[in-house]
């Protein structure tokens, strides 16, 4: 990269490189995840035809009836898309490894206005790619969907734009903002979450979902949910539906903190004789905990939208079945959560084809699945 | 009794081999400095006698029980300062030695790792948060991480790095303390020679994944008391008798 551009750009690009190389030099690991990747796309894609695309879309008809609100809205993301690219980058340059290294302020500025523009216009792909998906299983697109397209694609790159015109420093002063402390402190104490043989793990885990909770970030599926919202919906319904979702939202993030912290506990006591026995015991109670709330909301949720207290049961059931796996996936590779990522969307899609074609005999499937990765697990030194 | 017996170790990185067939005996009650240049493997050393690497060939005897067959018990019985970029940033400093004491069946934490801590004017940091303090406080806990309980054989990596004068002087007492008055092996990996020279009882020196070089007590007495000759010295010369340009 020349001295035009950041130097941070010819690292990202020597980063590719490696990934491709690297994943070249294990080409047989990384066809099994090509494979289980668009065996998932496909399951998903299954999924999506069989939604109802014309009960879906009162948020958008709604918005449309006032033109300049859905591009408000959509220059709003666009900003918020292109400002969170510029302000990430600036708080890496300056306290990451490139913080003392001589980069022309020019190079800086041009790098960071790239850079935040893209981030807009992969706002505007993912919009557009969610409003043509729901075209495709809508019968009545053609009253919307050239408008919404018209209103996205003229409000997006406005609220990038107007990031780009931002100078570095107002990225900068903004990436350098103190953060409320007490954001991950809990509001009240859960001490039955404990095991005692292996004090606050469970605390830890807890505070890393309230952390990640707290810091936002992760209400984007709401943008989803609020696009699939049936036509002349109750309140209670709708409040039904915002129940679910939050719940379902809630208990991946709490699932993904709990892997996380089983990770680096994991590297934290490498060196002391911890029995993995305890491991599990310590770090199994905040799941289940996490797995209890969100069975008690998202079953009011279901029930709010007048759902059988059957559905309700199979919610918890699965989500209880997503837990096992999940965490004897944690477990199994806690010194590689990556991968643990990659096995589970491999595995569910594995396991989402079986129930499509064996119904519940998938649950054999299952429990040989999570009985050897929980064997394995504890086999590793 | 011997606290640490390593026997033909060797590792490599793919294809890069670090350790090769390394020999090692401490007794208890000694205090060992491991020294040698950047990249001689010093840290993939310490990491396999802390069971955190599995090396290729060897055998590691930790307190009488080979690490490979009961890494349980072996573990049970080293202690090992944890690297500070590891430490967990959402607990507290105290939250942090209980977790130790928990993983090591201790009902809490021992009195000598609060006096350890007070010694190491740590006791202040102890209801904080990890994620506030500073890299000297960060490695003050990740000794006493490594030194609850006391165990028989005590591993530590430079781990004066980032210590005010005043607390790296009360560890080297302590350390000194757990060799004398509780018959336990330290093995401290470090580049401050002029440090280690005067608390250490044996000196060895690691180049090229080899053990090049021992001095025992006798012959560390006899630098000390030469004041044309010193540990760091002695090591150059060495280093260059073994055909490497020093970088220490």
């Amino acid at each position: 990269m020349n001295r035009h551009f950041h130097p941070w750009l010819a690292e990202l690009r020597e980063l590719g490189r490696a990934r491709l190389r690297r994943a070249w030099r294990h080409r047989w690991e990384t066809l099994f995840h090509l494979l289980a990747w668009s065996a998932l796309a496909g399951v998903l894609v299954w999924g999506w035809t069989h939604v109802d695309g014309d009960r879906a879309g009162v948020v958008l008809h709604l918005l449309l009836q006032q033109a300049w609100l859905p591009v408000l809205l959509s220059a709003v993301l666009g900003w918020g898309a292109a400002n969170g690219v510029g302000r990430a980058l600036m708080s890496e340059w300056q306290e990451g490894w490139w913080n003392a290294t001589p980069v022309a302020e020019a190079a800086t500025s041009r790098t960071l206005r790239i850079m935040a523009f893209l981030g807009a216009v992969a706002m505007l792909a993912v919009l557009a790619g969610v409003l043509l998906a729901l075209a495709s299983v809508a019968s009545h697109w053609r009253t919307w969907l050239v408008p919404a397209l018209t209103c996205v694609a003229i409000g997006v790159p406005l609220g990038g734009l107007a990031a780009m015109l931002r100078s570095p420093r107002a990225f900068a002063a903004e990436s350098r903002k103190p953060r409320a402390r007490a954001v991950d402190k809990p509001l009240f104490a859960l001490p039955m979450l404990e095991w005692r043989g292996l004090p606050h793990l469970a605390a830890w885990q807890r505070r890393e979902a309230l952390r990640v909770w707290r810091h936002g970030g992760r209400f984007w599926p709401f943008l989803g949910l609020g696009l699939i919202v049936p036509m002349g919906s109750a309140g209670w319904s709708l409040f039904g539906l915002l129940l679910f979702g939050l719940s379902l939202i809630w208990f991946g993030l709490a699932l993904r903190a709990a892997q996380d912290v089983i990770s680096r506990a994991d590297a934290l006591m490498r060196a002391e004789p911890l029995p993995f026995t305890s491991l599990c015991k310590a770090t199994l109670r905040y799941p289940l905990w996490a797995w209890l709330v969100t069975c008690v909301l998202g079953s009011v949720g279901l029930l709010l939208q007048d759902a059988r207290p059957l559905a309700a049961a199979f919610f918890a059931i699965g989500a209880l079945l997503a837990l096992g796996l999940q965490l004897v996936l944690s477990w199994r590779y806690r010194r590689a959560p990556w991968r643990a990522r990659l096995r589970l969307a491999a595995d569910a899609s594995v396991l989402l084809v079986l129930l499509y074609l064996a119904g519940p005999l998938a649950l054999v499937a299952y429990a040989a699945i999570v009985g050897r990765h929980f064997f394995l697990a504890r086999k590793l030194p | 009794m011997t606290a640490l017996l390593i026997e033909g170790l060797s590792h490599a990185y793919v294809q890069h081999r670090v350790l090769n067939g390394v020999e090692l005996r401490l007794e208890r009650g000694e205090f060992l400095a491991l020294i040698g240049p950047n990249g001689s493997g010093k840290t993939t050393l310490l990491k396999c006698l802390a069971g955190i690497l599995s090396p290729q060939e060897g055998r590691i005897h930790i307190d009488g029980v080979d690490l490979a067959a009961d890494p349980q018990a072996a573990k049970s019985r080293l202690g090992f300062a944890v690297d500070p970029t590891l430490l967990p940033g959402l607990l507290s400093g105290r939250q942090c030695l209980e977790l130790f004491a928990g993983a090591r069946g201790l009902p809490g934490i021992p009195e000598d790792t609060l006096a350890l801590a007070q010694q190491l004017n740590f006791t202040p940091w102890l209801e904080r948060d990890v994620q506030d303090y500073s890299l000297g406080t960060r490695q003050k806990l990740g000794i006493l991480l490594g030194l609850i309980g006391s165990p028989p054989l005590v591993i530590l990596d430079e781990p004066m790095n980032g210590l005010d004068p005043q607390s790296a002087f009360a560890l080297k007492q302590y350390l000194v303390h757990l060799t004398r008055e509780k018959n336990c092996a330290v093995l401290l990996a470090t580049h401050a020679l002029e440090v280690a020279e005067r608390f250490i009882t044996r000196a060895t020196l690691l180049v090229e994944g080899r053990l090049v070089r021992h001095w025992d007590a006798q012959a560390l007495h006899a630098i000390r008391h030469d004041p044309e000759n010193s540990l760091e010295q002695a090591m150059v010369e060495a280093m260059a008798a073994s055909g490497v340009a020093a970088e220490a």
